[in-house]
């Protein structure tokens, strides 16, 4: 009997610690939502070189329970502004957090699919990363592509994933895998050049 | 190479296996005298350093452009074995092709890598052509073409362009002078002539 006020005691404080452990999860929901908002108005107001590292920053900043939103989120806005930024985008992200790669594989599905070459090509280049994970994702949201995505992943696995895959070129050089980079930065207009009939022979 | 910054028509490296890389065409650097713009097909011709190896696998291109245009860009290389023109081969097998978005505003660096395929050699004289869809009004994109010399390998002094019957002809660059030139000259004109009407007049 002499112990009852010690064992409702010690509930009150198990009690209380629960309710602040609830307090700071739902801080922390809402700071990672304002933090995402935040990440989309930046990358949105970004020139496409500076968009990769800016986007890694955000989720490298972003504590390991947000950070599948924030990946999804940075994807999402990268690649709706600058499609063509998905290699160096995802090679940025996955480089700071490989563990990522389903958020990221989802998003570029969803937001530009036209891409996702590119991306899977920047995948195959990270040791560190799941391709399992990435066929999942695909067999989810794309199950038209498996088959395709799993023949280049099987192709790339014993070659140490140094080959690249993307685009194909075609047609004599049919079926070979290409990747296209673009560095973009802001000019002033240049000079523009014409042209005058270069008749050929005598 | 070239740092980013710096500007070339083009530059074509090619490789014996899957680890090497030469670089086989490669022209001055050339920022400074502007991009060419066209609706149609047009490209420069390259003759590869004959000691290279020949297996493609990279092209880099520079251009310009004031908007950006999925899929609309389009580079293809040619083997220079059609008809036979005045000593010379038009572009005439098509090797390969890549269709890319226009990237911009801005400047842009067009990289191309193409993975080690033993079956992939380029012949010794070759085309690399851009096509530039949705030019009109305030867009306008164009290649930083230059016929200045190569580096490394060769090419000729005039460049190849599609005319509207489809037909491969050969061009050589001009260069457009800015509104600003434009001005002055006709400025410089009226004085000219204001000075001439009044010496006219005193003589009578």
């Amino acid at each position: 009997m002499k112990r009852i006020p010690q064992l409702i005691g010690l509930l009150c404080a198990c009690a209380v610690v629960s309710l602040r452990l609830v307090g700071a999860e739902g801080t922390s929901a809402a700071e990672t939502e304002a933090r995402i908002e935040q990440a989309r108005t930046v990358l949105n107001n970004l020139v496409l070189a500076e968009v990769p590292a800016q986007a890694a920053q955000f989720v490298v900043e972003t504590a390991n329970a947000g950070r599948p939103s924030m990946v999804r989120a940075v994807v999402e806005t990268a690649l709706g502004k600058y499609p063509t930024a998905a290699y160096s985008t995802t090679k940025a992200i996955l480089k700071v957090a490989p563990d990522q790669v389903e958020p990221l594989v989802s998003a570029v599905l969803t937001v530009a699919p036209k891409q996702f070459n590119a991306v899977l090509q920047a995948i195959l280049e990270n040791d560190q990363v799941s391709l399992d994970s990435v066929l999942q994702v695909v067999g989810v949201q794309a199950p038209d592509r498996v088959a395709a995505v799993k023949a280049i992943v099987e192709k790339a696995r014993p070659q140490g994933r140094t080959g690249g895959v993307g685009l194909t070129a075609t047609p004599l050089f049919s079926g070979t895998p290409v990747t296209v980079q673009q560095t973009t930065v802001p000019a002033t207009a240049p000079p523009k050049r014409g042209s005058n009939d270069y008749p050929l022979g005598p | 190479m070239a740092a980013e910054s710096e500007y070339f028509p083009i530059q074509i490296q090619t490789s014996a296996t899957a680890t090497s890389g030469r670089v086989v065409a490669y022209s001055q650097p050339n920022n400074a005298s502007g991009y060419y713009e066209s609706t149609f097909e047009y490209g420069l011709q390259a003759t590869l350093d004959p000691a290279a190896p020949s297996v493609i696998r990279s092209l880099v291109i520079p251009y310009y452009s004031t908007y950006e245009l999925p899929d609309g860009l389009t580079a293809r290389i040619y083997a220079n074995d059609g008809a036979l023109v005045g000593g010379t081969r038009v572009p005439g097998t098509l090797l390969s092709e890549v269709q890319t978005d226009i990237n911009g505003p801005g400047d842009t660096m067009l990289t191309i890598g193409y993975s080690f395929v033993l079956a992939n050699t380029l012949p010794e004289t070759i085309t690399v052509t851009l096509s530039f869809q949705g030019i009109g009004g305030e867009r306008t994109a164009g290649w930083y073409l230059s016929t200045a010399d190569n580096l490394v390998g060769s090419h000729p002094e005039y460049f190849w362009e599609r005319n509207a019957a489809n037909e491969w002809t050969t061009k050589t660059l001009t260069v457009i002078p800015e509104p600003e030139m434009v001005a002055l000259l006709a400025v410089g004109g009226l004085v000219m002539t204001a000075l001439g009407l009044r010496k006219g007049a005193r003589v009578l």
